[in-house]
């Protein structure tokens, strides 16, 4: 790809603030995108990105500054409007619709009509057409497919599947690859060169600062609502990038530390659900185990069923050697299992409570005496943790709602620090977390590590959990194609296996 | 074109600058209660100057006692399955089926036909514990099969008045409509008694309040009722018993409902099984008005014991200025709606900025 060389301008953004009451979260923001142009927009958790994008997209509204597309001012009043002139947006939550199906959700509102009959719904080009994006994206979700059926992931492609059918001339993304696996990056970064070539225009968030130098011409730097840089994306390395968005040197990524592998604490054996087939595994005091794969190959589904979320149909599971019947969530509690689950918003944080109660949500027992709580207690716990994690801003007391997407995920981790758990699952810990605070995810997942607990990690970050674990498990439809020990870790093995072949590497055994 | 679009929260009015991203602190909507409190004490008080007078204010507090107590047990089902479309619409029913249990078996009409002649506390006691029970029955068809609250709770309205009507009968051996006329001590201290100026219902009810705030702010079981409401996936992740939960909660309320009733009885000295009908919706609009979100997850007990004044207060203003009964019912089906409402506007902007803030 060659580094366009500032093309005449298609969107400008100029002194953009914002306030949500006495804080203000942007300060005259300058922001400029050319046509057929990719646009970083890069920033540390609470930066103002997600701001940014939906003031531009008419979902709320700025205080001050203007917006000039094409030349002309324009003022959206909502996202429809914004919509009808030409902008497309991906939120950085999902908002799709989970009782309707792919093929209604991609369509929402602008369903196909009838010749003739306008009035009328032509189901048939709505499937159709509907089928001929999703094989764009080369996804394998048949249209009629209800949407909460699928996983986060799917239902991600679906949401950038609708952006796409709408033929926008800019389209703003933020985060649509937090959620999705190699493969599926690599189809929508081609699909993004295809509508380059046609002259769209896209803004693209993400904290996976490798990315940017692959997909994007420009990147804008935010930091604390404030425009830090402008940068040529093709130049500059991830490392430049992540100074300039924390504002100091980093520490370094997956710091890993060896300690002694313990006595086994999981054994599951021959555990099938609906979605997952005859799989067999252990982990143990101290490791890090990982969990790679393809979207929708059954990891997710896996640790919910350990974790007694899902039904099982048939297997054991054995913890510190013990039998246990896992028939919900609760019992693995006891059991010392905990389970940081993949869409925060839905499973993870209650949206209405404070930051304080939402830490100590999975652990009530450990503040509270013959059942009536210890609410100092509480507090100091729930402070610690979130100075620990850096969460932003981070007051105890404030609605955990009304944090920046990657600073919920935090509070969600932070409960299940809080809860202690032996055991602790993590479905995409850092999904939506800006690099420093990832940094110190891993750290103190290690540390948890060290300390022997058992960690077991799902990652479509390829460098994430090849950085993290000590041990792999591949996926691939439901079953273990492959297990990697930490010496034999290489990209190829994993994506082999999650393909369902055999990689020719030696040493890695099926 | 835009319904199905205003189904995302937050997408529908993307017009008209947001508020500033605080709500009003709960001390606001309470405070609005108490003004209007006492505004609407001055207006009764300048139609119907007698509206003042210690009786009437004595006849307010008892009311409010009693629709108070039933309301406590409908804010906790509401706040811990607001979520799941939680409420119970059966209090009415039980409330009535309370009071004719408590006074049938006392005995009052001996016969062959009814045999059963307990003392007052036992009588009470067993009231207490068959309308828990119910409850709890409704509590855990909602929770096993899924069923709606709302479905349930109907199903549940009904089998209550009938059984209240198979005890009324039991209770004074013939199946005509009369109720059950009879005095008892217990029942006065109830219906009539006060400690100095005030009615021992309502230190009753004060009581009641204190001990179920203390539950929902100090105590684990009741932060796990926020949580359920809050969002009951969530919950069941968090290791919380949902299904025993959801079962206690209508217990409470059925409880509640039950105690309400032997009140009612003890205030008219008799138990009909046309009682408490449609109470429901005094006892819903206690907590809705008390601030209470239909959508669940959020309640305050000041709350319901302000609006449990403040409902009362009506009741007995319109009462005194001889406002026809059907006039009445339109006034405060409008006062339920209007409160709904606030709740929705409330609810839309809170998930407008929850969305933002994505
Ligand atoms: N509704 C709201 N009320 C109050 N503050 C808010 C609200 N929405 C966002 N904020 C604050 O505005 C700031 C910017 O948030 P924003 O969501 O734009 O961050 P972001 O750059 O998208 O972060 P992330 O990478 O975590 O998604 C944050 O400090 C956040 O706490
Ligand atoms: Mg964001």
């Amino acid at each position: 790809m060659v580094a366009s060389s500032t093309p005449q301008p298609l969107l400008r953004m100029e002194g953009i603030t914002k306030s949500y009451g006495s804080v203000q979260v942007l300060h005259g923001v300058e922001l400029s995108v050319g046509r057929g142009e990719v646009l970083g927009l890069l920033g540390e958790n609470g930066a103002g990105k997600s701001t940014l994008l939906n003031i531009l997209n008419g979902v709320i509204q700025r205080d001050t500054g203007s917006i000039v597309i094409d030349g002309s001012p324009v003022e959206f009043t909502g996202p429809k409007q914004a919509q009808e002139a030409g902008l497309a947006f991906i939120h950085q939550e999902l908002s799709v619709l989970p009782y309707l199906s792919v093929a209604e959700n991609v369509f929402l509102n602008r369903l196909p009509r009838r010749k003739g009959a306008p009035w009328l719904v032509d189901w048939a080009a709505c499937y159709r057409q509907a089928g001929e994006i999703l094989e764009r994206l080369a996804v394998k979700i048949h249209p009629r497919t209800l949407v909460g059926s699928l996983g986060t992931a799917e239902q991600e492609l679906v949401e950038i599947a609708k952006a796409l059918s709408m033929n926008a001339r800019i389209i703003t993304m933020d985060e649509p690859t937090a959620s999705l696996t190699e493969s599926e990056i690599e189809r929508l970064f081609t699909l993004m060169r295809a509508l380059k070539a046609d002259g769209v225009s896209v803004i693209y968030v993400s904290h996976r600062l490798d990315e940017v130098a692959e997909i994007c011409d420009r990147a804008t730097i935010l930091r604390d609502g404030k425009i830090v840089n402008t940068v040529d994306a093709q130049t500059t390395d991830s490392h430049a990038l992540a100074t300039m968005m924390v504002g100091r040197e980093l520490s370094e990524l997956f710091p890993k530390t060896e300690h002694e592998r313990g006595r086994e604490t999981l054994r599951v054996s021959n555990l099938s659900t609906v979605k997952v087939d005859d799989v067999s595994f252990t982990a143990h005091a101290g490791e890090v185990l990982g969990i790679a794969g393809l979207v929708g190959s059954g990891r997710t589904e896996l640790v919910r069923a350990v974790f007694g979320a899902d039904p099982i149909t048939s297997g054991e599971v054995f913890v510190n050697g013990e039998a246990v019947t896992l028939d919900s969530p609760g019992t693995a509690i006891r059991h010392g299992i905990g389970l940081v689950p993949e869409d925060r918003k839905l499973q993870g944080a209650v949206l209405s409570m404070t930051n304080a109660h939402n830490i100590t949500l999975a652990g009530l027992s450990k503040v509270s005496r013959w059942g009536q709580l210890d609410r100092g207690g509480e507090k100091q716990a729930a402070k610690r943790l979130i100075q620990d994690l850096q969460v932003t801003p981070s007051r105890i007391e404030q609605e955990t709602g009304r944090l920046s997407g990657g600073n919920q995920q935090k509070v969600v981790l932070a409960k299940w620090l809080f809860a202690g758990s032996d055991i602790l699952i993590v479905d995409e810990p850092t999904r939506g977390v800006d690099v420093g605070a990832r940094a110190a995810i891993h750290g103190l997942l290690n540390d948890l590590a060290g300390q022997g607990t058992t960690i077991i990690m799902i990652s479509s970050d390829l460098p994430e959990v090849m950085g993290m674990s000590d041990r792999i498990l591949v996926m691939h439809e439901g079953r273990i194609a492959g297990e990697l020990p930490r010496k034999d870790f290489s990209e190829e093995a994993i994506v082999m296996y999650a393909s369902g072949l055999e990689p020719t590497t030696e040493g890695a055994k099926a | 074109m835009s319904s199905l679009l205003a189904q995302i929260p937050g997408r529908q009015r993307g017009g008209g600058a947001p508020r500033a991203g605080r709500r009003l602190p709960l001390q606001g909507q309470q405070l609005a209660l108490v003004l209007l409190i006492a505004a609407l004490a001055a207006g009764f008080a300048s139609q119907a100057p007698e509206f003042l007078s210690v009786d009437s204010i004595e006849n307010l507090l008892r009311s409010a006692s009693m629709f108070g107590i039933v309301g406590l047990g409908m804010t906790v089902v509401i706040i811990s399955c607001g979520s799941l479309g939680g409420i119970d619409l059966s209090v009415g029913s039980m409330m009535a089926l309370g009071g004719a249990i408590g006074a049938g078996l006392l005995g009052t009409a001996f016969t062959a036909a009814n045999p059963v002649k307990l003392p007052a506390a036992l009588a009470m006691l067993m009231a207490l514990l068959v309308t828990g029970l119910l409850g709890a029955v409704s509590g855990l068809l909602i929770a096993r099969l899924k069923l709606a609250p709302f479905a349930v709770t109907l199903g549940m309205m009904s089998v209550a008045r009938g059984l209240t009507y198979l005890m009324v009968a039991f209770a004074i051996g013939s199946s005509n409509t009369a109720g059950i006329t009879f005095s008892d001590p217990l029942f006065d201290w109830f219906g009539l008694n006060n400690f100095g100026p005030i009615p021992s219902i309502t230190v009753l009810f004060l009581v009641l309040a204190a001990l179920i705030a203390f539950m929902l702010k100090a105590t684990a079981f009741g932060r796990s009722l926020f949580v359920l409401g809050g969002n009951a996936e969530n919950a069941r992740l968090a290791g919380i018993n949902v299904r025993r939960t959801i079962v206690i909660v209508f217990a409470i309320s059925g409880l509640l409902a039950g105690l309400g009733g032997l009140i009612l009885t003890g205030r008219l000295s008799s138990a009909s099984p046309l009682a408490a009908t449609g109470y429901e919706l005094e006892v819903i609009m206690v907590a809705v008005i008390g601030g209470t979100s239909l959508s669940g997850g959020r309640g305050s007990i000041v709350g319901t014991v302000l609006a449990a004044i403040l409902v009362s207060e009506i009741d007995t203003g319109l009462d005194m200025m001889n406002v026809p009964s059907f006039n009445q019912y339109l006034i405060k089906g409008t006062i339920l709606v209007v409160a709904v409402v606030m709740d929705k506007v409330y609810q839309a902007r809170s998930s407008r900025m929850l969305v933002q803030s994505a």
